[in-house]
């Protein structure tokens, strides 16, 4: 019976555990989204849908979009901005050839533009840099035109 | 995970790994990839961790690449007929994509009366597939823009339908059924670039239908629900299809010819066929 107290507390901490998770992943999505308003107020589309997840401080994600030739792309990567985090991002085409043509950053945030030359997939490599070992919540979003 | 797509994420995690962090601008651009030659790259530097979700682009971002290249007669393409009672999920699934997709190209061709339509289906594909009230006030919103021809409205609210819709999915533990919205949408999207690449080819517009990736990803996600679906013969041949867009898609070296597109066209035509009527 000396379990039970145990086992209550370990739920209880679960419980409180994952709404927090996802709060955080949620507020990656926020900053990504209030930086992002500023090329939707220039005639860009938001996409609904988006990548988010967490990584390891210093560790780089890669994800792979597809895009069209002549498309105006911006990405932007958020974060929970209240730590002090360094956000590295970059664009690749199909053949790793990197075709970043501008980044903007801020507090929580990252964004690249990229104006597709080819119609393919595309590359965003990001790194985001915190604490040592940390987890941490992000969010990836994107806007055309 | 394709072997093909370890190497390129290998490329591009030693790609990023070279490549200095301040921003340089497009036109100082840089092979950052070692490449070994033949293709071949060191595995052994690959540092990065892939996200293997994937985002299907909306018809309408091809489409608005297309409208950069001419001007096409998307009146012509839209085709939004009496939608089929289907029970099983996964045809309801893969007809709730097309008929998002349907929206995309009656926007695009700015009629209202499709666009109330599809409103109307997508709200009672939503419901067979117990979302309704999810995606109620979405249709709501589309009805309302379509009659104030807020076009981009429209197309915003047509995204958030099938992204709710897929998130809905995804919290049920039933992400294999949103891919399904997913390939329905995309099929109808090939089904009408390519006809309207078809009627006026060029080498530019064809090279619109570049999208091996994504059908490759389309291919395996209907491979790994064969198993456990009530009608794996539709699956088998949609997954079959979508094999045979992505030889067609890398058999030119990313140079589509018109016979190669009029194919395409004739493959997703069939698959659209099966997906928007029983038998």
């Amino acid at each position: 019976m000396r379990l039970l107290p145990k086992l209550i507390l370990l739920l209880l901490t679960l419980a409180c555990a994952v709404p927090s998770a996802r709060a955080v992943v949620d507020d990656a999505y926020s900053t990504a989204l209030e930086a992002a308003i500023e090329t939707v107020k220039k005639g860009f589309k938001l996409r609904q849908e988006y990548w988010k997840g967490t990584v390891t401080s210093g560790t780089q994600k890669i994800v792979k979009h597809q895009v069209f030739k002549g498309s105006d792309v911006w990405f932007w990567l958020g974060t929970s901005s209240e730590s002090d985090l360094k956000l590295e991002i970059e664009a690749f085409d199909a053949k790793g050839n990197k075709i970043t043509l501008e980044k903007k950053s801020g507090k929580g945030w990252a964004a690249v533009h990229l104006k597709p030359e080819k119609t393919g997939s595309c590359v965003i490599t990001f790194k985001i840099t915190g604490k040592d070992k940390e987890e941490i919540p992000w969010a990836l979003v994107y806007c055309w035109k | 995970m394709r072997l093909s797509f370890v190497f390129a994420s290998a490329a591009f995690a030693c790609a990023a790994l070279f490549s200095a962090l301040p921003s340089r601008a497009a036109d100082d651009k840089e092979k950052v990839v070692p490449d070994k030659g033949a293709g071949e790259l060191d595995l052994t530097q690959f540092p990065g961790q892939v996200v293997e979700e994937v985002i299907v682009p909306v018809p309408s971002e091809v489409f608005s690449a297309l409208d950069r290249l001419g001007n096409p007669d998307w009146k012509a393409q839209v085709k939004h007929g009496d939608r089929p009672a289907f029970t099983d999920r996964t045809d309801v699934a893969l007809l709730l994509g097309a008929t998002v997709a349907d929206g995309f190209i009656a926007v695009q061709a700015e009629d209202k009366k499709t666009v109330e339509n599809v409103g109307r289906d997508v709200l009672a594909l939503a419901t067979a597939l117990g979302v309704r009230e999810d995606v109620l006030k979405h249709c709501q919103a589309i009805d309302d823009a379509a009659n104030g021809a807020k076009w981009d409205t429209v197309r915003t609210e047509l995204d958030a339908t099938q992204a709710t819709v897929k998130a809905k999915m995804d919290s049920l533990r039933d992400g294999a059924l949103a891919e399904c919205v997913s390939v329905g949408g995309w099929l109808r999207g090939t089904e009408v670039i390519t006809s309207v690449i078809g009627k006026a080819f060029s080498k530019d517009r064809a090279e619109l239908l570049y999208q091996p990736d994504l059908a490759d990803y389309f291919n395996d996600a209907l491979e790994e629900m064969l198993t456990k679906s009530k009608n794996p013969a539709k699956l088998k041949s949609i997954a079959d299809g979508l094999a045979r867009l992505r030889e067609i898609m890398q058999s030119g070296d990313e140079n589509l010819t018109l016979d190669s597109v009029n194919e395409m066209h004739r493959i997703s035509t069939e698959l659209m066929k099966s997906i928007t009527t029983k038998g």
